[in-house]
């Protein structure tokens, strides 16, 4: 698992550490730990359907707030819990563009353990950094 | 929280200095004992001091008794703005714009109901949407949308969710003015429209609740808020503005931050928040939006209750006057509002951010309904599902903290600490051996709910009482719960 739940920064709400080897890898490792707050047993979830999720910012931290909070929009109105397959990033000036083909399927109570609704992600601490390593990115989901 | 560093005011309230952080306006105020700042995570004085930085605050930026860490604004802070000079803030309001809590009054009595509880119980999980993906009651069409965000609860009566009376026991009366539907994005209509009547998830819940003899503080009280027979069941419904609001605060929060700087000069130290003035162009826009969540969160309320009482009216076989289903109120705890306050002895208005906080008016306040007068505004406070919850009244001394009041219990773990502590299946059969049954959709999510997750009630509201924040009038133990 290349991401943990953090303590010490919110008592209400859920903070994420992610890691990944690159920028692709690190939104798509976010996008399955929003899946997992949301889904106990995420790998339970089946690639039926697929969604494009395009989206843009002005910065790293505020392109994963985009495209988490697409996620969150998709779950909300066509109840259909994604996981993200393939995520490609481009800059065009001072604008981060993402794309990514995600896939998932409807809650299904008998097989999805479901656990919380993620309302949003917060501004609270969220940043998107490079590490000697790779990546590294933090949020804070309000559930 | 280490308590070091605070100025003790009194037993009940503890002062951040207005030195504690460069650019505080005011002085942090935190009505609590020093047992339960010591419970409270060391994030709730930063959280404090940085509503302190918000310019147009008056007087002081207050943390409540069952405060703790959120995001901007601590959970159980409350800010009052001058709306000439000051800013609105979302992160002060939250992302589930009017969560609340409302309490029904039934004349059933745990004796009448215990016997058949299990079947109430499922019945009621069977009709009242409830977890993570479901729909609610209601489903509208975009443009009748528009009319819930305006209409508010007085929207669900007009098409036939309750009654013309439920509406005088909400606050607000069920809907406030400002909303306008064109500062609401299609992204939040969209998350929006098929989620009336739908509890959420998370700590939302639907509570059968038992009044015991040994639990009413104030008989007198207690008669007038319609709490008048030994061993009375109660319903407690806590829900919000559920995709609606988290969109609304979502979008705006995001213009916000594009704005503070370059259009106003702004600057924060948490981008949580982001705010703009109130008197501007995006601060009224923000305002009218979040007032449309408020309706929606009214209106999602008052369907829930109304799905409650058909439940109940089916199961008993009688109707809502035989089974006396009437309510008490409801109370909005995620809201900005203007209202007039005393300060220094003359009226102003003012915008009174509260997050995790509970509007309290004390007896006599103009805002209250003619059968509250008195009495003072009922407040409902919901505690874990394992332990209890409070029905009180405001008192005139809450004037000191904006007529606010504390909202919940508080946590003092997290929800992956309590997760990782207790396991939803055992958590279940344990309360059933205590006498609370619960339906959930999610075990796990019951286990991030569990009583030890969060501050022992009994203690919040003694600091309650004795910071002159509230009065207390009736305590309620669970016996059925639903969460989602």
């Amino acid at each position: 698992m290349s991401y943990e739940i953090i303590e010490g920064v919110t008592r209400a709400d859920i903070a994420v550490r992610i890691h990944a080897p690159d920028l692709q890898g690190l939104f798509r490792e976010a996008g399955r730990a929003l899946a997992s707050i949301e889904i106990d047993n995420c790998e339970s979830i089946m690639p039926v359907t697929s969604r494009t999720i395009r989206c843009e910012a002005a910065a790293l931290d505020l392109l994963l707030y985009e495209f988490l909070q697409e996620l969150i929009f998709i779950k909300d109105v066509e109840k259909i819990i994604l996981l993200p397959a393939s995520v490609d990033i481009t800059e065009d000036g001072d604008r981060s563009i993402l794309s990514a083909q995600a896939q998932g399927e409807r809650i299904d109570r008998a097989r999805h353990l479901t656990r919380t609704d993620v309302k949003a992600v917060t501004l609270h601490g969220l940043s998107v950094e490079q590490t000697g390593d790779g990546w590294v990115a933090t949020v804070v989901l309000d559930v | 929280m280490d308590t070091k560093g605070l100025r003790r005011i009194h037993d009940y309230c503890y002062e951040i200095p207005v030195t504690y952080k460069k650019g505080m306006r005011v002085p942090g105020r935190i009505y609590a004992t020093r047992s339960l700042i010591e419970q409270m995570d060391e994030e709730v004085r930063e959280q404090t001091a940085n509503v302190c930085l918000l310019p147009g605050i008056i007087k002081y930026g207050i943390c409540m008794p069952d405060g703790h860490s959120g995001y901007g604004f601590p959970i159980g802070g409350v800010a009052a703005v001058d709306p000439e000079t000051g800013v609105i803030s979302p992160g002060g309001i939250g992302f589930d714009i009017n969560c609340g809590v409302r309490l029904m009054a039934t004349n059933l009595t745990f004796d009448e109901i215990q016997p058949r509880l299990k079947d109430l119980m499922q019945a009621l999980f069977h009709r009242i949407p409830s977890g993570v993906g479901e729909d609610g009651i209601v489903k509208l069409t975009p443009s009748r949308i528009d009319d819930a965000m305006v209409g508010g609860a007085a929207w669900a009566v007009k098409q036939g969710y309750g009654t013309p009376e439920d509406l005088e026991c909400i606050e607000e009366g069920g809907c406030m003015p400002d909303a306008d539907p064109a500062a609401v994005s299609a992204k939040a209509r969209e998350r929006g429209r098929g989620q009336i009547g739908s509890l959420g998830s998370g700590n939302h819940y639907l509570e059968l609740q038992v009044a015991r003899p040994g639990d009413i503080f104030d008989p007198d009280l207690a008669r007038r808020l319609i709490i008048h027979r030994e061993n009375q069941i109660v319903v407690m419904i806590h829900s919000g503005s559920r995709g609606l609001g988290h969109q609304i605060a979502t979008d705006y929060l995001k213009q916000f931050l594009s704005v503070m700087g370059s259009r106003y000069g702004l600057s924060m130290p948490d981008r949580e928040l982001a705010c703009a003035p109130f008197d501007s162009e995006d601060g009224r826009r923000y305002f009218r939006a979040m007032n449309c969540a408020v309706n929606y969160a009214f209106c999602n309320r008052q369907v829930l209750m109304h799905g409650v009482r058909s439940v109940l009216c089916d199961f008993f076989k009688k109707n809502e006057d035989e089974l006396g289903l009437r309510l008490i109120y409801d109370v909005c705890h995620n809201t900005a509002k203007l209202e007039p306050h005393l300060v220094d002895g003359r009226e102003r208005l003012l915008l009174v951010h509260r997050k995790g906080a509970t509007r309290a008016y004390g007896p006599g306040a103009p805002g209250l309904p003619q059968r509250y007068r008195e009495t003072g505004q009922p407040v409902i406070i919901g505690g874990s599902m394992e332990t209890g919850s409070y029905l009180l009244v405001g008192t005139a001394q809450a004037s000191e903290a904006f007529y606010s009041t504390c909202h919940g219990s508080g946590r003092v773990l997290s929800r992956h600490q309590a997760k990782k502590s207790f396991n939803g299946r055992e958590l279940q059969r344990r309360l059933e051996d205590r006498g609370i049954y619960i339906m959930t959709s999610s075990l796990p999510g019951l286990a991030e709910e569990a009583g030890a997750a969060y501050k022992n009630i009994d203690e919040v509201i003694e600091a309650t009482k004795r910071a002159g924040l509230s009065k207390p009038v009736a305590r309620f133990t669970p016996i059925g719960t639903i969460k989602g």
